[in-house]
């Protein structure tokens, strides 16, 4: 079955499988737009952003600089918690290498229970660079409030260039990623330490914060403006001092200097610690080193925002739209490179989103879209495939096999439903066999020459007699044109485009053939090429010459000496010589044999010959007929009258046939009629039929002799021995042409009264 | 006028000219196509009466040569054996003037001769009036009486009639009739010509009984015929 024609089942098979691939393409879309939506693969979403997070480590900046309440501080200072003395000693020594801004991270919620040192500390706070405190919140708050602000001591709060909040938010696998700039309860709101960091830095105005505002919390607290943190690298990857050395006074002179300072406990045990997509197995990063990291992203303007719903979706959407035109359009071995192709594009495009354009858009749905429309697509179009491929070999075993007697069928009941496959496949490709090798000998056992050709006429497949004919060159594979040339040059061409018209063909050997073709079709009608027959036709050829020989004798050689006759008895001579009804009898039986010849070869011209049919009036053909027959009836004294005719009687005929036929008619009605006699003739339309009528008043004829004359009429070839005269011979032209012309004749005759023939034709349809 | 006649038999050949002659033409006779060709190289006919059937080339072949080789060609009358009206539609299509099937009867084969003598060198003289046996045809009132009584004709049929006594015993193709009545490329019911052949016949009576006949040339076209008083010797069997 040739791909270009659309046969019913296979375009229902199509169908078919358009239809699976839409279902597959709208459940898996679902499927992917539900795990996008419900954030069902945030676990897995979380393993790339961890590790796509790790391809970017870069240099953190270089103004921060954590100073670390660490080990060895704690070793040499004593014990936590510290009083507000040693804070205060840190400030005081961190004046004095005039950083650009110090964060705090350290809550100072509690007053120390030595009097004064909380004003010492709010002195110390207030004397060198901008020093900013953090605060953060209990949830829920006492008293059913929905919260409450755990803020510096009232001293601290009015000292501080500002409170930030230090709140984080741990994804479900407990690592940090993401934090929120702002924490806001409607009227009031508290922006994170950093970005007040971050605008000290800058040289920005600071973001308005409700500081220590300890009004009654109204509304639960809600977390805006969260970004994903830029982690520039693992703990311990900020420039840090510990806090022991700079209370000593043991760091470089310059090495704090327009620094943004960090100051925060490291210590084991001490302080907050967490997981972040860089701290790896075994590694936490301190509170501080977070604050770091968040700082650093700030000012390196790398803040990762994630992805919104909508483009969300449509970048998950997007690999699996392709793959699924793909499908359609794609051969399966590309469909596969293209799969592998989107799986890894889908993970870069992610990854370089992500470092790049900081913009987190996750890629696992996509991926498990992907992941499943081929496996999914693979089995639902081998199930239309299969299910075509039973529907049509069922429809081929139901099919009448052309010779089902001669085809012995093989192999035992199908047991399972792979047997009953495999079974109907076996019949269905031995039937095929079968199929080519009867039509292979039937080609074979055919009398004439054979070629099968496609369209432009190149031989596929040819007989034995084929071979015979074009002897000594392979027939198989050349043009039937070229083919034809080498046996005779000067061999019409076969035109493969136009109507298959017979074409004849000679040989130098002396046969003839005509050759035909047949156009040769597929199942669904379409002709894809040809047979071509090469009938020989010596046979019919030379009879046929053999006819048209013994006509040319009659026509000439016959008539010839027939007409010396008649003209040497015309001469003066002969008028001299031969007495004159010796004479006319001698003309009578020369013009006797002439009209026999002419009836005979009337009569067979009007039973081969194709006729050159014209519409026209039968009485104008009647007339003409009367008319030709004027010298015979004036001589005899025979009145015809040709009755006046109503109009046209149109009748489909070959003008000449039909005029010699009333002729004939004509001719026998005058020479049968008694001298001075009447031949009436007519021409009318009689129940839709064109008539004509001839009546003679005659002898007439016996009902026998009547029968007889019919009879003779149905011989189409008089038996040896019987003897035809031209009267026979007339009756049966007159019988042949009207019988072609799909009319009858009849005969009414009396003895005594005479004869009636009536000849009745179609009329010609308007 | 000079004819030059070709014809095997003897016997068909002496007859030609005898009639050619009684008819006051100079008929110089040929047996054989060959001689005839070498003579029409060197001499000028007016006409050329060729039989059909010839031992040593068809007259068909000698039409052929003629119309190639000679210029002016004269006119060509046939005539053949062969009766049957493919042969006859083929002699005239071949280039042949007319036909006269044999036995010839010579009333008919002299008229068919002189027409075609009058066609070719026409010497008319008619002032507006002209005469064929009892029908007076007036050019330029185109009316017909027919022994003083007018026959009323349409003008098409007039000038129909009028074509087919001018050219009484000639063939004439309808191809020639459509153009010389109706014009170049005239654009008619396939009937039309048939129907006022019809209309001519019926309303003239060109009938043997008036002395004319108007037949039809299978295939071909039509011939008015003006029948001889004498009655042929054929229906006198």
């Amino acid at each position: 079955m040739s791909a270009r024609v659309g046969t019913p089942a296979v375009w229902s098979a199509r169908r078919r499988v358009i239809a699976e691939w839409a279902l597959v393409a709208l459940a898996v879309s679902a499927l992917v737009a539900a795990l996008v939506l419900t954030r069902a693969t945030e676990r897995a979403d979380n393993v790339v952003f961890d590790t796509v997070s790790g391809w970017g480590v870069r240099a953190p900046h270089e103004d921060i600089i954590v100073v670390a309440i660490d080990n060895r501080s704690i070793a040499e200072l004593g014990r936590w918690p510290w009083p507000r003395a040693r804070h205060q000693a840190l400030l005081e020594a961190l004046a004095g290498y005039a950083p650009r801004a110090i964060a705090y991270d350290v809550l100072l919620v509690e007053p120390d229970p030595t009097p004064g040192a909380d004003d010492a500390l709010a002195a110390a706070l207030a004397a060198g660079p901008p020093v900013f405190l953090p605060l953060t919140f209990d949830v829920p708050g006492p008293n059913g409030a929905p919260y409450e602000v755990l803020a510096p001591i009232a001293p601290l709060a009015a000292r501080a260039a500002g409170l930030g909040q230090v709140n984080v938010d741990f994804d479900s696998d407990g690592v940090i990623r993401r934090t929120y700039m702002l924490e806001r309860d409607g009227a009031r709101a508290w922006p994170h330490l950093m970005a007040f960091m971050q605008s000290a830095a800058e040289a920005t105005t600071p973001p308005a914060s409700a500081g220590a505002a300890r009004g009654p919390a109204q509304r639960p607290l809600v977390r805006e403006q969260p970004l994903l943190i830029s982690f520039a690298g693992p703990p311990g990857h900020f420039r840090t001092v510990s806090f022991v050395d700079v209370v000593n006074g043991a760091t470089p002179g310059d090495f704090l200097k327009d620094k943004l300072v960090l100051v925060g406990a490291t210590a084991d045990g001490l302080g907050d610690r967490y997981a972040t997509p860089l701290s790896h197995h075994t590694e936490i990063m301190s509170g501080i080193e977070l604050q770091a990291n968040l700082l650093d992203t700030l000012l390196a303007g790398r803040a990762i925002a994630p992805a919104g719903p909508a483009r969300l979706l449509a970048f998950s959407l997007t690999p699996l739209a392709l793959a699924l035109a793909g499908f359609l359009l794609l051969r399966p071995r590309a469909n596969l490179l293209l799969g592998a192709g989107l799986l890894i594009a889908t993970i870069v495009a992610s990854a370089v989103l992500l470092l790049q354009a900081q913009v987190w858009a996750p890629p696992t749905a996509a991926l498990a879209g992907l992941l499943l429309v081929y496996p999914l697509w693979s089995w639902r179009r081998l199930e239309a495939t299969s299910a075509y491929m039973l529907q049509e070999l069922h429809a081929f075993s139901q099919e009448p096999d052309l010779l089902s007697a001669l085809a012995q069928r093989r192999g035992g009941p199908p047991t399972d439903v792979i047997d009953r496959q495999v079974a109907l496949m076996h019949a269905a490709i031995d039937r095929a066999r079968d199929l080519r090798r009867q039509v292979l000998d039937a080609l074979q056992g055919l009398p004439d020459a054979t070629l099968v050709t496609g369209l432009d006429g190149q031989v596929l497949i040819a007989n034995r007699e084929a071979e015979a004919l074009f002897a000594g060159r392979d027939p198989a594979n050349r043009p039937v044109a070229e083919l034809i040339a080498g046996l005779s040059p000067e061999a019409e061409a076969l035109d493969f485009a136009g109507e298959a018209a017979d074409v004849e063909l000679t040989v130098p050997d002396g046969r003839s053939f005509a050759i035909r073709r047949t156009p040769l079709s597929e199942a669904g009608g379409d002709q894809v090429g040809w047979i071509v027959r090469f009938t020989d036709v010596t046979a019919l050829k030379d009879a046929g010459r053999q006819r048209e020989h013994i006509l040319e004798l009659l026509t000439h050689d016959m008539r010839s000496p027939q007409v010396s006759i008649l003209t040497l008895l015309g001469s003066s001579e002969a008028k001299a010589a031969v007495a004159a009804p010796v004479a006319d009898r001698i003309a009578g039986y020369a013009r006797r044999t002439l009209s026999l010849a002419d009836n005979f070869v009337n009569l067979a011209r009007a039973e081969a010959d194709a006729y050159a049919v014209e519409v026209l009036d039968l009485g104008e053909v009647l007339l003409d007929a009367v008319d030709d027959l004027w010298p015979q009836s004036s001589a005899r004294q025979v009145t015809v009258v040709a009755a006046e005719t109503d109009g046209e009687v149109l009748v489909e005929g070959d003008r000449a046939l039909l005029t010699r036929a009333l002729i004939n008619l004509v001719d026998n009605a005058i020479k049968y009629s008694p001298a001075g006699g009447r031949v009436d003739c007519a021409v009318r339309i009689e129940d839709d039929e064109a008539v004509c009528t001839i009546t003679d008043q005659g002898e007439g004829m016996s009902p026998a002799q009547v029968a007889n004359l019919f009879k003779r009429f149905h011989r189409v070839r008089p038996k040896g021995g019987e003897r035809i005269d031209g009267v026979g011979l007339g009756l049966s032209f007159v019988h042949a042409v009207v019988q072609r012309h799909g009319g009858r004749i009849d005969c009414a005759s009396t003895l005594g009264q005479g004869s009636s023939f009536t000849v009745r034709l179609p009329l010609a349809s308007a | 006028m000079r004819i030059a006649a070709l014809e095997d038999d003897d016997a068909q050949r002496e007859a030609i000219a005898r009639l050619l002659v009684s008819g006051g033409h100079n008929c110089q006779c040929f047996h054989l196509a060959t001689p005839l060709i070498a003579a029409l190289r060197r001499e000028t006919f007016d006409l050329l009466v060729l039989d059909w059937n010839l031992p040593d080339m068809s007259g068909l072949d000698v039409v052929a040569w003629a119309h190639k080789n000679l210029t002016p060609c004269p006119p060509i009358l046939l005539l053949t054996s062969r009766s049957a009206e493919a042969d006859v539609v083929a002699g005239l299509n071949g280039g042949a003037d007319d036909y006269v099937v044999k036995p010839v009867q010579s009333g008919v084969l002299l008229a068919r001769v002189n027409a075609l003598l009058r066609r070719s060198y026409p010497d008319r003289a008619t002032g507006g009036i002209e005469t064929h046996g009892e029908y007076r045809f007036n050019l330029p009132a185109e009316q017909v009486t027919r022994g003083g009584e007018p026959v009323p004709l349409t003008a098409k049929e007039f000038g129909l009639a009028l074509l087919l006594f001018r050219n009484v015993h000639r063939a004439l193709s309808r191809g020639h009739i459509l153009e010389a009545i109706w014009g170049r490329n005239p654009d008619l019911p396939t009937r039309t010509l048939d129907m006022h052949i019809s209309r001519i016949r019926s309303k003239l009576e060109l009938r043997p009984q008036n002395g004319f006949r108007l037949a039809p040339v299978y295939s071909y076209g039509y011939r008015l015929e003006r029948l001889t008083a004498d009655v042929p010797e054929e229906a006198a069997e």
